[in-house]
């Protein structure tokens, strides 16, 4: 067990101000305060080398559990415990062992050639020459940036920056490593080079990654087990493909005829999403779709038939909006 | 005992390093140099040139002759480009680094959070300020005939070393102040204002209200203690007090800093 | 209408911004006040009381806070350099007049301050003020006052937009900077100054943002002196704006020719 969390909780004290000018002249006399509840009594076990995604809604409280568990925030409430240190305590010790990486933060020194701000790095983690070397060879041969190390960061494009980035925060082969939204902001092609890179540097060091976003896509191809938060509260802890099984119990049948088919034939059959001259969507229990399908083969002339998934993302929505109610 | 030594050492390494970075940095940006030369060049001189002005009808101040105060303006540029280049630019950045986040960096990295905040960044440039003002020094001391034997001058040194660390406590103190308040800015502003008081004659500070003296005091001994040391009019209770007053003042600083970070809350949930 | 509530929301903004102005506020009070106590212990000064010198330097930290606009960061940096100018020309409001209310928002706000400064400065020091009584001194000193922030503003505005053309507008800044220390006689009375200096310096703008409004309001100038200061006021306000304009028509070319 590498990560621990009993009963985190974390508040802020924000202040609300009326908006307009009089809202103005009276917030320089009086303000009101109340309590936002950040990460709202959240428990969870992380072992050695897996890779877990948290998603939810902006403000849910992702980002704040990372800064409890790589030791920026000082809990209000519980107990975190990770590779049996109390993060907020910042031992040396343990912090040359962690990583936080947030999306568009740099670190390198921007006039400067990133192999510089590596050395610094070196330095600052105490990295042996051996071991910085062999990381470093790794890591830029992984991500291809062998050929940009010695030009200043500020000519580099934003996709060479972030891997730069990347491998900084990496030099020094963190055990736990926490990525807060890495590819926001990205496009699709570097969104897919880092999700790939993640997945090696997981399987080749079994670093034990958390990884928080609201792209789905991140969270499917990388994950196998996540944590979904909303309002600060963990709405569930698990394996991604259970919560498809556990939450979709429909799947949608597209189907496409060969002439256009009256409504009430095939109403029947399921739940009619959409109907566009001679493809039909039909929304269907689980358990049925097979059957129907079948039905549809045999009752009509089908040109082309699909049983597709609900999207992952309408599945989570719905996950929010039922804990919402 | 032995934790101590390869502390010393590892942060030996991690500043050696700075040199170099903020060396090489230095000569990445050419055009800057000329710009900073001149800014530098203008403060450098408007500190003397202030002091010339203020005395051009006034013969003596509070006892100090025309002289001697050229020489507080001098010893200012001294110390006090000491204190900008190794520090300033940490000092600056001090709110954008709290207010965008940056900290959280800080933070996370295996070695103190004040070490990285206040000693990162070295602007060279501001030895050019250095430059006039001991240029300055000496001629004014000449001019005066004083002798600076080799053990006056380094009574000097020492005492410009502990100078810079009472600066740089003071600034310390009070920009920790921006965990609270993130939105002050120009609090670096301030304390660049601040800094003057240390230009003047420490006599003229008394009979002024009690609690800003307090507040204030240690500015207002560090350029005249060294600049009496260096007319040899020091005297040794002032020196004791003066080092130990730059000692506590550095522990309370660092405890202060230690103290706020608990109530960092840093940028976006 | 309209233009009130863009007014107000200038307004709306320096006020959320209090906190900043409060320490800009003390950082303006410190050097007068160490001069205050500075000239304390001279041995001879030249024509001046005590009380005088106090007073001035008093009046000196309500004028500058009232009068010296700082907007040429604001104008020269951030929206010229850094393009911020680009939202404010698709705006259908003067960017001048934008930023003027801006300006006068802060120097409202920090004016209050002042005058703050001031009322405690004066109960607690009764007798250490010296003060012009008469009410036509008084009156001349407000107008006075009144065309020194627009000269001071137009001034300003022409430094802030020498950015359309320096790349480094750090030395020019500071430069000015400078020179409105020791010209303008926040440093000291002008009156202190070497004569031959004086003379030069008495002429020019500075003397008119900061000095010639002091003195004004302490009583040291008769009536038709004040009238003097308030047609040189004019005449610099005058070539200030012909130079302002005659500079923001070739600095606009330039900076839409361009495109940020």
């Amino acid at each position: 067990m590498v990560i621990s969390v009993s009963h985190l909780s974390k508040y802020y004290k924000v202040h609300q101000k009326e908006p307009g000018f009089v809202g103005s002249l009276k917030s320089l006399v009086s303000r009101r305060y109340f309590d936002s509840k950040a990460v709202d009594d959240v428990s969870f076990t992380i072992n050695e080398g897996e890779l877990i995604g948290f998603i939810g809604p902006n403000g849910a409280g992702k980002t704040t559990t990372l800064k409890c568990l790589s030791g920026l925030l000082y809990p209000t409430s519980g107990k975190v415990d990770v590779l049996g240190y109390t993060p907020f305590a910042r031992k040396n010790v343990f912090l040359k062992q962690i990583s936080l990486v947030m999306g568009q933060k740099n670190q390198l020194w921007w006039d400067l050639p990133a192999s510089d701000s590596f050395l610094l790095n070196k330095e600052i983690y105490e990295i042996s020459d051996k071991d910085y070397n062999q990381t470093l060879d790794e890591l830029t041969t992984l991500l291809d940036v062998k050929s940009v190390l010695d030009i200043q960061v500020r000519k580099l494009s934003l996709g060479q920056r972030m891997k730069c980035e990347l491998i900084a925060a990496l030099l020094h082969r963190p055990r736990v490593l926490f990525l807060d939204e890495p590819t926001i902001g990205l496009d699709v092609v570097m969104q897919q080079k880092l999700r790939d890179f993640v997945k090696e540097y997981n399987k080749r060091y079994n670093a034990t990654i958390l990884l928080t976003s609201h792209y789905m896509k991140d969270v499917e191809q990388l994950c196998e087990r996540v944590i979904i938060i909303d309002h600060g509260k963990v709405l569930y802890d698990g394996a991604l493909s259970d919560i498809v099984k556990k939450y979709a119990k429909y799947k949608t049948i597209s189907v496409v005829f060969e002439k256009e088919i009256e409504r009430s034939k095939f109403e029947k059959l399921g739940k009619v999403i959409g109907v566009e001259g001679t493809k039909v969507l039909l929304s269907v229990p689980r358990e049925a779709s097979s059957k129907v399908a079948a039905k549809l083969l045999d009752t009509f002339t089908v040109e082309d038939l699909n049983i597709e998934e609900p999207n992952i993302e309408d599945i989570i929505h719905d996950v929010f909006s039922h804990h919402k109610r | 005992m032995e934790i101590f030594f390869k502390k010393t050492k590892h942060y030996t390494k991690v500043y050696k390093m700075l040199l170099r970075l903020n060396f090489a940095r230095l000569l990445a940006y050419r055009a800057d140099l000329v710009n900073s030369t001149i800014a530098h060049t203008i403060w450098a001189s408007f500190t003397i040139v202030q002091m010339l002005l203020l005395t051009s009808k006034t013969s003596h101040i509070f006892g100090w002759s025309r002289n001697e105060l050229l020489i507080l303006a001098g010893m200012y540029n001294i110390i006090y480009s000491f204190f900008y280049m190794f520090f300033s630019r940490g000092f600056n950045q001090f709110s954008t680094t709290i207010n965008f986040g940056r900290l959280d960096g800080i933070l996370t990295k295996p070695i103190d959070s004040q070490f990285l905040m206040t000693c990162l960044n070295i602007t060279y440039t501001h030895l050019i300020r250095l430059i006039w003002g001991v240029g300055f020094l000496a001629y004014v001391l000449f001019t005066m005939r004083v002798i600076v034997t080799p053990l006056v001058l380094l009574g000097f040194i020492v005492l410009v070393v502990f100078s810079v660390m009472i600066i740089y406590s003071f600034w310390m103190l009070i920009m920790t102040l921006t965990i609270w308040f993130p939105k002050l800015s120009n609090l670096a502003d301030l304390l660049y204002q601040i800094n003057q008081i240390s230009k003047f004659p420490q006599e003229i500070y008394k009979g002024a209200s009690l609690y800003l003296l307090i507040l204030l005091f240690p500015l207002t001994v560090v350029i005249v203690t060294p600049a009496k040391e260096i007319l040899q009019k020091v005297l040794v209770g002032d020196v004791i007090g003066f080092i130990a007053c730059a000692l506590m003042l550095f522990i309370v600083s660092r405890r202060f800093w230690r103290f706020a970070l608990r109530f960092y809350t840093s940028a976006s949930g | 209408m309209r233009n009130l509530k863009i007014i107000l929301l200038q307004f709306q903004e320096v006020i959320e911004d209090r906190s900043r102005i409060f320490v800009w506020f003390l950082l303006g009070i410190i050097t007068p006040l160490i001069m205050i106590l500075f000239w304390r212990g001279a041995s001879h000064i030249p024509g001046w009381t005590s009380n005088e010198i106090t007073s001035y330097y008093l009046l000196a930290i309500i004028i500058n806070a009232i009068i010296m606009c700082q907007q040429e960061e604001h104008v020269g940096t951030i929206d010229i350099q850094e393009g911020g100018l680009s939202s404010y020309l698709l705006k259908p409001f003067s960017y001048f007049w934008l930023i003027f209310f801006n300006e006068l928002a802060y120097r409202l706000l920090q004016g209050i301050l002042g005058i703050l400064l001031l009322v405690v400065f004066v109960g607690f020091f009764p007798g250490l003020f010296a003060f012009a009584k008469s009410p036509d001194v008084l009156f001349l000193s407000v107008i006075i006052a009144i065309v020194a922030f627009l000269l001071t503003f137009i001034f300003k505005m022409i430094i802030g937009i020498l950015a359309f053309w320096l790349t480094e507008t750090r030395g020019a800044f500071e430069a000015t900077n400078v020179m409105i220390v020791i010209f303008s006689g926040l440093l000291m009375p002008l009156a202190f100054l070497p004569s031959w200096l004086e003379q030069i310096v008495s002429k020019m703008p500075f003397a008119y943002m900061i000095y010639f409004p002091v003195i004004a309001f302490e009583g040291k100038l008769t009536v038709l002196e004040l009238w003097q200061v308030l047609f040189m006021e004019f005449f610099w306000l005058g070539i200030c704006l012909l130079i302002y304009k005659k500079l923001w028509q070739e600095g606009i070319k330039q900076y839409t020719a361009v495109g940020q």
